[in-house]
Formats: structure tokens, sequence, C-alpha cells
């Protein structure tokens, strides 16, 4: 068999190449790539001009910035349309380059001294400021770079009168591949043309992970060469929940994954029907599946997806695209007042900044060699006070039914409870002495994501209104795994003996306080994973909206009774794929899809 | 302060204090390169016609505007 084919062998051939990355975005895909290239898009060239032609050239120039600035605030209306007012603030930036005077006329500058063509000014006046800009220390003024990268893509590609951006004229149903989705071109894709998204670069708060949950379409991130392997027209499987992608699947494969989706589509229509009857497991345990919101306009999507109010609102996500600026008292009170009264008597619980680290790095903050270690979320807020106060005076005011409440992150020690509590405390005196109306009754919990706050969990169930475990992190700090480290990542593994027995103390400690115990992290919107929680005795589970109905449907079909004594087994295991194994065998309808390698090459 | 300055006919310059770069205060792109990162003295200089309601804008602005948000020099 081996011969001279072995010479003209083709990668690209291979199929039922599966990738992992991170499931951004849940639900299951298939369909054909649209490959997006930012950088590179096309192709310009050096052309010299007498000087007769550089009057025209300079024309040229103003046209295409006219142009472009038309169409990102074309784009920035859709955005604002489709996904909410908050989502637009990411133009901003580059509406705001765009209509610097300097910007062009540094371009136009270069055309006349030089005597080249418009393209080629454009590209070099950009290389130029972006070089400046890497240069700088500042995580935020570095990021603008990508800005000015994103602009002169849309010039250079308006210059060229190719109309690349005509992704808003899609008539096939694409699955986007990508490097990383630049905001501006996820922004304007048709989005009932877009079947899900994958990409090379990103975490769960990347552009694309975040828009793809607002449209509820699958979405994975972090596949490190999606780009290399696949092209525009190849087939791809995306399974949004498992974190996985398929290239080039294989009938059988496709046929596999159909079913998938199908089951799922028919589980969301009679999901669909139920969906407002509370969640009861077969013995007849109730439980209270809640959801993970990080921006106002996901609020629509709770009552489709049948959600008890709000178990996470992430706020930070309030400074997504627009740090330095910060959020001012009277923007926060109007956020939390919505929260408010979308959840009713449900409630939303306001998770406070959770900031630092590299994605939400305040302005006046050194970067940090290691910002997981680092200066982060409760630390950061006793620190940054002005910013703190300015949360809880919203969030007390907002409070006016009573049904807000605030959970703290990162929390290690007491003390940064209790110093927490007094803030809290000094910012209801003020808006006492201010005479401001606000609701004095606020319960306040502490999130369980240090492993020093879960060996302490007791002491803090005494103090605190309530505990809410944060998966997430937690498994992160249990393990010392930074899952976006591919090097590690598969050692982040959920069903972890070490992390189920700390659930199973936490679940002892606050029903020995007498103190309320709720679970959020990307666990809990995994169905076998959600089952798992519950038989380790948690009651209250939040996750992304659109994840609720699957695990709903998947909570009622198990008996509570059981499922502790099957969790009693499991922590005895001594691995997690040996967790998952007994999980398997025991509730093989609940066991994620497992796709066979198959040899057919059809 | 980029759209406050540009309000003015006045040329509006910024300077930060500690390596005397300067940066055009109606240029988003030259004022970002200043990377002047809160807490950093800047020096305002206007010129023009309406040199003085252009100055005393943009220190209003400062004060209002970051200086609410950055007392405490916690941040």
């Amino acid at each position: 068999m081996p011969s001279t084919e072995q010479f003209s062998f083709d990668k690209s051939m291979l199929r039922d190449v599966k990738l992992h990355g991170l499931a951004a975005s849940p639900g299951v895909a298939v369909g054909r790539a649209l490959r997006l290239n930012a950088s590179g898009r096309h192709q310009f060239y050096f052309v010299a001009v007498s000087s007769s032609q550089v009057r025209r050239e300079i024309k040229r120039l103003r046209d295409v910035f006219t142009e472009a600035r038309a169409q990102l605030l074309e784009i920035k209306l859709r955005l604002a349309r489709k996904l909410g007012y908050e989502h637009s603030y990411i133009l901003d930036a580059h509406l705001m380059i765009l209509e610097d005077d300097r910007f062009q006329a540094e371009i136009k500058h270069e055309i006349r001294t030089r005597k080249i063509n418009a393209e080629w000014a454009v590209r070099s006046v950009t290389d130029r400021i972006v070089a400046a800009y890497r240069q700088v220390q500042d995580a935020y003024l570095r990021e603008r770079s990508t800005d000015i990268e994103d602009i002169a893509a849309r010039l250079l590609a308006i210059l060229s009168g190719e109309n690349e951006f005509t992704l808003s004229e899609l008539q096939e149903d694409v699955i986007v591949i990508a490097d990383d989705v630049m905001p501006s071109t996820v922004a304007e894709l048709n989005f009932n043309r877009v079947l899900g998204f994958a990409t090379n670069a990103g975490g769960m708060t990347s552009h694309s992970a975040i828009i793809a949950r607002a449209l509820k379409i699958p979405a994975v991130v972090g596949l490190h060469e999606i780009t290399r392997q696949a092209r525009t027209g190849d087939a791809l499987v995306i399974d949004g929940i498992e974190g996985e992608v398929i290239l080039r699947p294989t009938k059988p494969v496709i046929r596999e994954y159909i079913e998938k989706i199908e089951r799922d589509a028919k589980l969301q229509r009679v999901i669909s029907n139920t969906t407002i009857e509370p969640t009861k497991t077969l013995d007849g345990t109730r439980i209270i599946l809640r959801a993970n919101v990080e921006l106002p306009n996901e609020i629509e999507s709770l009552a489709l997806f049948g959600a008890e109010g709000i178990g996470l609102y992430r706020s930070e996500f309030m400074f997504l695209n627009r740090l330095p600026e910060l959020p001012s008292e009277a923007e926060q009170f109007a956020v939390y007042s919505r929260l408010s009264e979308a959840t009713g008597n449900a409630g939303a619980r306001i998770r406070t900044f959770d900031l630092g680290g590299d994605k939400f790095k305040l302005p006046g903050f050194e970067n940090e060699d290691n910002p997981a270690l680092g200066l982060r979320g409760i630390r950061l807020s006793l620190r940054a006070t002005d910013l703190f106060k300015t949360q809880l005076r919203a969030i007390l005011r907002a409070n006016a039914r009573g049904n807000l409440r605030v959970v703290l992150p990162m929390i290690t020690t007491l003390n940064e409870f209790r110093e927490a509590k007094e803030m809290i405390a000094t910012s209801k005196a003020e808006l006492n002495k201010d005479g401001i109306a606000f609701n004095a009754n606020l319960q306040v919990g502490v999130m369980i994501e240090v492993p020093a706050a879960a060996m302490m969990a007791d002491m803090f169930a005494r103090e605190a209104d309530f505990l809410c475990v944060g998966t997430n992190d937690l498994l992160q700090y249990l393990l010392a795994i930074d899952r976006n480290n591919e090097n590690v990542a598969a050692l982040y593994q959920p069903l972890h003996p070490a992390l189920l027995r700390a659930i199973a103390h936490l679940v002892r400690v606050a029903s020995t306080e007498g103190k309320a115990l709720e679970l959020c992290g990307e666990m809990a919107a995994n169905p076998l994973q959600a089952i798992a929680l519950v038989g380790l005795g948690i009651r209250t589970l939040s996750m992304a909206p659109a994840a609720i109905p699957l695990v709903k449907n998947a909570l009622r079909s198990v008996d509570a009774t059981r499922l502790q004594g099957l969790m009693s087994e499991a922590m005895k295991r001594v691995t997690a794929d040996e967790v998952e194994a007994l999980l398997a065998r025991e509730l093989p309808q609940h066991a994620p899809l497992v796709v066979q390698a198959s040899d057919s090459k059809n | 302060m980029v759209q406050c300055a540009s309000q003015f006919t006045s040329r509006v310059e910024i300077r930060h204090s500690d390596n005397d770069k300067k940066a055009d205060g109606k240029s988003i792109l030259s004022v970002l390169l200043l990377a002047a990162v809160t807490g950093t003295t800047l020096r305002v200089q206007t010129e023009g016609e309406d040199e003085e309601r252009a100055a005393n804008a943009i220190v209003k602005l400062i004060e209002q505007r970051f200086g609410e948000e950055v007392s405490d020099a916690v941040y």
C-alpha cells in the first residue's frame, strides 16, 4: 500500500480530526466552515504615484474614511438592535480612532511626501502606530493596537474595491472559524446564518464567546490551530458542550451528531412546554436551577430557558471594552434595578467586581507575574475602596424590593469578609446621611473558590448569610491547574474526587450551620456532572441560561436518594477517570457522547 | 478628554510630567500614546482664541470625571 502516495499525502484530507478547546457556548452544530482571516486578508501593493495623482489618492482616502465611518455606525446600530445597547460600546474605540483628525492627516502626509498610493500609506502609518502601541506597558493601551489593525483592515478592504465586508449578506449557513473574531466582524455577521464559532484564541470572556452565548449558538474557543487545519468549505462539527471540534467528519460521525442535535432539539421542545414547572427529581427532591448572567441582555433568555432567577451576575463584565472608564453609580443602579425587576421573587445574586488578572486589569495597578494568585476579586475591591463603595451603594439602592443579594469573590480569610461587611455598613450610613433611599436588609454571601475558604467553611457559614461554591476557580486552585494552559488542561477534571470531597464537606457544613449553599460553575451546565452534584447534596445550581433545559431534563430522570449512595461510592474512587467510569456505568443515558473513531473514508 | 478638547478652536497640548512626552489633546491616538496611567501628573497647555475656556474645561473635566474616581490615591 505505501507508495508514492506518501509523498502527496495531504494532511488536509484527514477525516474525523478531533480538536479540543474550551466550551464557550453550549450546543452542537454541523456545517461548513467559513474561515475569516483577520490580518492579511487583502493583497495590497506599493505604487509610486505622480504629483498629479497625489490629489486623487488623497480624495480616495477621504472617501474611504467616510465610508468606513458609515459602515461602523451601521454595524453599531445593528449590534445595538440585536444585542442591546451595552454591546455597542465595543465599537466606540474604533469610531474615535477613525474620527481622529491626526490619523487621517498622517496618512495624507505619507501620500504627499512619499508620493505613494493610499493603500500603502494606510499600511505604513498603521504599522507605525501599532508598533508604538506594542511597546506600551499598559495592557489596555496595548489592546488598542488590535482596534487599529481592525480599522486598517476595513480601510484597505474598501480601498481595494472588493467589498469583503459582506458578511451581513451571507446566504449560506456557516460555522465561522478564525484566529480570534474581531468585535466589528462578529458584529456584522448575519447572525441568522451563523451556526457557531470555533476560534484559535480566546477564553470564556472573548468577544466570540460572549456573543455566541447571547445568540445561543455553540462556540468552542482556544483551539490553537483550527485556522491552519480547516479551510472555508470544510465540513465540521462543533460541540459547545464538550468543547470539541471534529474536522471533516465522516458520514457516521455526522449522522451521530445530527441525531444528537435532533435529540437535543426534541428535548428542547419537550422542555419548552414544561419549563415553568419547577425541577424535581424522581423522588420529589426540589432542585433550583438559576442562570449565570454576564450581560444584562441575557435577562430576556431567563424565562425562555426556565431559570429561577440569577444565581450569579458577573458584575465585572460592565467593564468589558471600556476600561479605564469606570461604570458610574447611576449606571450600575440602572443595571442592578433591571436585574431585580426581571427576576422578581426568585431574585439575583450579584457577585461584586471580580477584577484583576489580565482580563480586567484596572488602570493604575501593576501587571502581575501570576495574576491568578494576585490582586483580584475581593482583594482588589478592598484596595480600590471608592470603586467598591460605588458598587455597594448602587446595589443597596437597587435592592428596593429586597431580592438582590451580594456574593463576595475570592475570599480567603475571614478578615476580608468582615472588612467587606464593614464597608457595606459604611455605605449604608453614608446613604442614610445623604437621605437616599435604600434597602438596609441586604444578604451577603461568600464565594467559596479558594481552598482555604473551603477548609474554613464552618467559620464562614457562621458569619455569612449564605455560601456559594464557585467550582471553576475552586477546581483550578485545588488541583493547581490552569486550564487555559494547554500543557496541563487535560488535568482539569471536574469529577476529581478531591473536588467531590470538598463539595461534600461544604454541604455538611452548610447544613450544620443552617445556611443556604448554592453552586455555580461550568460543572452545573453539564448534565452528568450536575447529577453528580445533586448526589453530593447540592440543591441550587447556577449555569449558562441555555444549559438549563438539558440539565433540568436530566435531573428529572434521576432519584436523588439513590444518587447519594452512588456519590459516596464515587468519593472512594482514586481518580477522576474512575469516577467518570463509575457514573457512566450507573447512568449510561447521561454519559457524554463518545464519538467512535471511524475507519470509513466516506 | 479628547472630545472635550475638540470643542475648542485652540491648540491643546498635554504633557507627561515624567518623561516630558507631549500629545495633541484633540487626538485619541496621540493621547493614548502618552501612556499616562492614573496618578500621572499632566500639564495642559492651550493656545488660541478660546485658550482660557479650553484650559478651564479640561481641568474641570479632570477634576470631576477622573478626580471623583481616583481619589484616595488608591488607584
